[in-house]
């Protein structure tokens, strides 16, 4: 064999063993990979059985909290305002009653026959309750009402608004109409209205 | 060149080939520590602790959040127009005095 034949044989076995050595590590490479890959999938499975569970139940405490809260505080806010509007409007009907606007007056007078008619049955005597300044108006107009007898009539003044409060003279059948209780008994009425009024800028939620 | 130094060449490429198979089973230990490793801190006590600590802090930020979003809301709600009051007010004005017994 010569020297050069020789020198062949040797390169050849050099690249034969280079090549494997390659292919060893590259093997181990892709092994070693496959085997953290495969135990972060693993480990992955693990914490989502056990921790995810608890996460969810984290999440639903705290951030349901919050809009529990949240709701409460813009629930709270919206009835601030909208009762705001319901004083107003009782500003508003005071100073009607006081300056005995056209639309006070028929309320008043409609009122008063309203409740009259109520106590059509009642054989004693009538006591109705009013504001001081109402007194001399649901008097006069008693008067004209030619199917009451005004004498079965007392007035009475009370710490209303504007209105009357009608009672039998044993005070055991009670008519409320006075201003504020007619306000309070239409307040679960006429608050949806209001709040479309009062919050069509701020949007529903 | 003789044939012997065939041999030598031939010994010394085996021996480079075991080297690389101990530097493989070097890589595929460290990998197999590194695997117990992970496995470990997802069944580690302390590990699972504090990933739901951090959790609950994730979600107080995430609430913080909400609740200043309503808190926004509630204030925007606060600070209606007083016209708009007005309106409401003089809506139920007309209805307590047309109201019809």
């Amino acid at each position: 064999m010569s020297s050069e034949q020789i020198q062949e044989l040797k390169e050849e076995i050099w690249r034969r063993a280079r090549k494997r050595a390659e292919e060893i590590l590259r093997n181990a490479d892709e092994e070693a990979k496959r085997i953290i890959d495969d135990a972060k999938r693993r480990a992955e499975t693990i914490l989502k059985s056990r921790i995810e569970p608890e996460k969810l139940l984290i999440r639903r405490r705290i951030i349901g909290k919050a809009i529990s809260d949240g709701r409460k505080m813009v629930a709270l806010a919206k009835n601030e305002i909208v009762e705001k509007a319901f004083q107003r409007a009782l500003e508003k009907l005071r100073a009607d009653a006081q300056s005995k606007s056209g639309e006070y007056t028929q309320f008043l007078l409609r009122s008063l026959e309203y409740a009259l008619s109520r106590f059509s049955n009642s054989n004693g005597d009538l006591l109705v309750y009013a504001n001081e300044s109402d007194i001399e108006l649901l008097r006069n107009h008693v008067s004209k009402m030619s199917h009451i007898s005004s004498s079965k009539i007392r007035f009475e003044k009370a710490d209303i608004v504007g209105g009357i409060i009608v009672s039998d003279s044993e005070g055991r059948k009670i008519y409320y109409g006075s201003l504020e209780g007619k306000v309070e008994s239409l307040k679960p009425l006429l608050r949806e209205k209001v709040a479309s009024i009062l919050f069509k800028e701020v949007g529903k939620g | 060149m003789s044939f012997s130094s065939l041999l030598v060449e031939e010994k010394k490429a085996m021996l480079y080939v075991q080297e690389a198979r101990k530097k493989a089973q070097e890589i595929i230990e460290k990998a197999r520590a590194e695997a117990n490793k992970i496995l470990k801190s997802a069944i580690d006590e302390e590990a699972v602790r504090k990933t739901l600590e951090e959790c609950e802090k994730e979600a107080k930020r995430e609430a913080e959040k909400i609740l200043k979003e309503y808190e926004a809301k509630a204030e925007k709600i606060k600070s209606v127009r007083s016209e708009l009051i007005e309106q409401a007010a003089e809506l139920i004005r007309k209805e307590v005095l047309s109201y019809e017994f």
